[in-house]
């Protein structure tokens, strides 16, 4: 058995995990099949049967303009995805390279890394996504792009420190007697010992993006109505708070049931990817 | 007199693949004013032993039967208070690495006064106290010492701090779990010397845990073999290395290159490996390993024949 | 022709610090020849520089001065330093640590021809496991998976992987029990005569280096003190630290107890180097020469060197 399945295993053996596991695939599942799930169009205006508490028609009722909740919501996981997805895996992806080539690169190089790196989080995160959003607009792109920028120096410093301790450690020492180039050790040896605990963090991340994503819509800052969004379906749930207080409710079920299903996935990745608990698995 | 006694101890670690049994059956016994040593290779059961005689063994283990007595009283039974009171005061404990007996954070200074806080007398005399237990366990500047934190001390010293902290409260029973595993040749030497200085004017008893036969051979007065779990051979420490009656002791004596006299050639070696201790078998634990075995060995557990007075070796194949 | 020669060869590192531009030497005028075949023992307590020089042989720590020469060629540039590490293997003291941990035994063993682009003839792995005494299935366990001793084997073949010339050993059995230890000691007997290595052995067990070594090198503070023949140096030692040295090590008999201590005091830090002969504060036999001038290595018998004014 591969250490990898033996991880799944112990991931799936682990409730909290299991549980975390089955949220984030009906989630990832709900946001590619949208168009086939959705019952309804999710831009498409009913007005006659609008404000309308869950119905057998509507499931989970419609908004203030008679467009189908439940089929917003599916949209809106795909934006809420697809935005947290792509921005914490671009930023991961990046701060993987960053930290390693400041890890293990030249002295020189390491010095002019940590500097952008302490530059770039010294910036506060909500003024810096402002200041973005007032250069280049708000929506969807501006939105990936400030996360991206804002996450890089988190994940590279993460990725740098624990480079530097392998980087001193025998194995990488006999590696380099036995005349591996540093692009070797960096991608044969180095990478595959800091990339778990960088999945981990990410699908830790992963959820506070959605929110933000979500605060951001609902400031009217992140994505642009029409196109749905879990953020934009609880500011329209806001707005008409007194004629329809079900809305905020409906919304902010799959905000929460997708935090928590990141993070037990996390937090269960990181007890089933310990290689010590492999060790414990196999006595 | 004899101050400590383990008296058929059996202890097992829990496992998620279930019990090992680390301790199966051991007795030892310290007197005042001897040295003994406890040998065996990784796996026996010797820190195991020795943890488990300060009832320190960790979390997953558990006494399965057996009693440690302190004079005469049982110490696993007491309650936890008494036996807090018991370590450190009455049995004193040296590790092997000296880093983990100090708080990183605390001068030496401060901790030698506070391992003294349930005696009388002011701190004063508790500083005094500790300057010069550290200048008879050998340190050349004791008041400085007393101001320095343990990492701005050299291995050796850090090692005779430790001797000292534990020597503080005049304990009778000092454990030395591999007291100079960590140290160059040299200041082992000197912890060696230190250590058998010590013992000239000490009237407890000092157990020695370790698998350096050399360190054994220069300190020890009495040995006590162990292998997987159990005690093989007992015996002084001359007729233990001249003399081994246990076909294990005599094997694992042979493999020690220091002990031929011209280098090269091919040195012996025990072959085959420690057995399973969560599935021990009903014979001798060294049977499938022993040159010398014979059918009973695998079936019967081998009786404790006494060669001498002090010399006994578990074995089937050992006749008085 | 010798298989490794080393002249003059010092290390400096550079201090720490913002503002000095000090460095720190660690390494100075080591001379040191090793021939086809043999074993030379490198042996010294901790900070006396004896796993630096083995880094620096092969190219691992930069050097400072000096020349190395290998199977007749000179060692300057990082494209030499390549070769031989193809030719020139490491055994590292923490067998464990030194396997990279994310890769099986099979790969681990096979990473040599990968790195140096050699095709592996099929079935190579399980010769090499073979050759150290594993069963062919460990080549799918972790190296956590593995015993201190199973990870010693696997350490020696992947070591022989390429059949080098030169092996270099670090502490080869350290933490090793001695019944374990035999068994690496043995393999790595039975395989020199078999594959005509030669070893650099460093190792601070000194029944362990007379055992296998033909010739040992004393150490002290980055300095050589002596050299020679393993039984004429250990029989009669030209230098007072090596003789406090063999002095030190217990003996596994209680008829043979040391009567008195050995050696005083502690090894120096390398930052306050002592003035004139290095050992001068531990010595026994310290003269007023001792304290200032610096003595230099003579050849004080045939092939048996020591650095001392007295001796």
């Amino acid at each position: 058995m591969s250490f990898a399945d033996n991880a799944m295993a112990r991931l799936l053996r682990d409730p909290m995990g299991a549980m975390g596991l089955i949220l984030v695939v009906a989630f990832l599942t709900m946001a590619v099949a949208a168009p086939l799930l959705a019952p309804y169009d999710p831009v498409a205006l009913n007005v006659v049967e609008k404000f309308q508490t869950p119905t057998l028609a509507h499931w989970a009722g419609t908004d203030q303009l008679g467009r189908d909740l439940l089929s917003r919501i599916m949209y809106g996981a795909r934006t809420a995805l697809g935005i947290g997805v792509t921005s914490v895996g671009i930023a991961g992806l990046l701060g993987l390279l960053l930290g390693l080539i400041a890890g293990y690169g030249p002295r020189w190089l390491d010095a002019i890394l940590v500097l952008a790196f302490d530059s770039m989080s010294s910036l506060p995160m909500i003024m810096f996504a402002l200041a973005v959003i007032t250069v280049l607009g708000p929506g969807t792109m501006t939105l990936i792009l400030v996360v991206i920028l804002v996450s890089i120096p988190g994940y590279a410093r993460m990725i740098r420190a624990q480079t530097l301790t392998l980087a001193g450690s025998d194995f990488v020492l006999a590696e380099r007697a036995m005349g591996a180039s540093s692009a070797r050790i960096i991608l044969r040896h180095l990478l595959p010992n800091v990339v778990g605990p960088l999945v981990i963090l990410l699908s830790m991340d992963i959820p506070v993006i959605i929110m933000l994503e979500a605060g951001l819509s609902y400031l009217n800052l992140g994505v642009r109505p029409p196109t749905p969004s879990w953020g934009n379906i609880l500011h329209d749930g806001y707005t008409s708070l007194r004629s329809a207080p079900y809305m905020v409710v409906i919304a902010g079920i799959p905000l929460v049931l997708s935090t928590l299903g990141f993070t037990f996935l996390g937090e269960g990745l990181r007890d089933a990817l310990d290689p010590r608990m492999a060790l414990r698995g196999r006595i | 007199m004899t101050l400590l006694a383990v008296d058929n101890l059996s202890l097992q670690y829990r496992t998620p693949a279930g019990p090992v049994q680390a301790l199966r059956g051991v007795s030892i016994q310290a007197h005042a004013g001897e040295v003994l040593g406890i040998m065996g290779e990784s796996g026996c059961g010797k820190s195991t032993l020795a943890a488990a005689i300060i009832n320190l063994p960790g979390a997953n283990a558990q006494v399965t039967g057996g009693e440690v007595r302190y004079r005469g009283r049982d110490i696993l039974t007491l309650p936890a208070d008494q036996q807090r009171a018991l370590r450190g005061r009455h049995i004193g404990m040296i590790f092997q690495d000296p880093m983990t007996a100090f708080n990183p954070v605390l001068t030496i200074g401060a901790q030698l006064v506070d391992f003294q806080h349930h005696l009388p007398g002011s701190t004063t005399s508790k500083r005094a106290n500790a300057q010069s237990m550290l200048t008879r366990v050998g340190i050349p500047d004791a008041a400085m010492c007393l101001r320095r934190y343990p990492h701005e001390l050299s291995g050796g010293m850090r090692q005779r701090a430790a001797i000292a902290a534990a020597l503080l409260l005049q304990p009778d029973v000092l454990i030395a779990d591999e007291p100079t595993t960590a140290l160059d040749v040299t200041m082992e030497a000197q912890i060696i010397h230190l250590l058998r200085a010590l013992q000239a004017d000490f009237r407890g008893a000092i157990i020695i845990v370790t698998h350096h036969l050399g360190v054994i051979a220069e300190l020890c007065d009495r040995v006590v073999v162990m292998y997987a779990g159990q005690v093989v051979e007992e015996g002084l420490v001359d007729d233990i290395y001249h003399a081994p009656r246990h076909p294990y002791t005599a094997a694992l004596l042979a493999c020690d290159p220091a002990k031929l006299n011209a280098g090269g050639g091919r040195l012996p070696t025990i072959g085959g490996r420690l057995p399973d201790l969560m599935h021990p078998g009903p014979g001798c634990s060294f049977a499938p390993r022993c040159g010398q075995v014979r059918d009973l060995c695998h079936k019967t557990p081998p009786p404790r024949v006494a060669v001498s007075g002090t010399h006994s070796a578990s074995c089937h194949a050992v006749t008085t | 022709m010798s298989l490794l020669t080393v002249q003059d060869l010092g290390v400096d590192l550079p201090m720490a610090g913002m503002f000095s531009q000090g460095r720190l030497n660690i390494l100075s005028g080591i001379d040191l020849t090793l021939q086809p075949g043999e074993t030379l023992g490198l042996v010294g307590e901790s900070g006396s520089g004896k796993t630096t020089l083995a880094r620096a042989v092969l190219g691992l720590q930069k050097i400072s001065s000096g020349t190395l020469t290998f199977c007749g060629r000179p060692l300057k540039d990082n494209h030499d330093f390549r070769d031989i590490r193809r030719d020139a293997a490491m055994m590292f003291q923490d067998a464990v640590a030194s396997l990279s941990p994310r890769m099986t035994v099979g790969q681990l063993i096979a990473e040599p021809f990968v790195i140096h682009r050699v095709s592996r003839p099929s079935g190579k792995v399980a010769d090499l496991l073979a050759q150290v005494g594993l069963p062919p299935d460990i080549a799918g366990r972790y190296p956590h998976e593995l015993s201190g001793g199973q990870a010693r084997r696997v350490g020696v073949a992947r070591a022989l992987a390429l059949t080098p010339k030169l092996v270099i050993a670090d502490e080869p059995t350290a933490g090793l029990d001695v019944s374990v230890q035999a068994e690496i000691l043995n393999l790595m007997n039975d395989l020199k005569a078999k594959l005509n290595l030669s070893y650099l052995i460093i190792s601070h067990n000194l029944a362990l280096v007379r055992h296998v070594a033909d010739r040992i090198a004393v150490m002290y503070l980055g300095r050589l003190v002596e050299t020679g023949p393993t039984t004429q140096v250990f029989a009669a030692p030209r230098h007072p630290y090596t003789a406090s040295l063999l002095a030190a090590d217990p003996k596994p008999d209680p008829r043979q107890r040391r009567a008195d201590l050995a050696i005083k005091g502690e090894i120096p830090s390398i930052l306050r180097r002592p003035l004139g002969c290095e050992f001068h504060t531990r010595c026994p036999m310290a003269q007023g020469q001792c304290l200032t001038k610096v003595p230099q290595l003579t050849e004080k018998q045939p092939g048996h060197w020591a650095r001392c004014h007295l001796t």
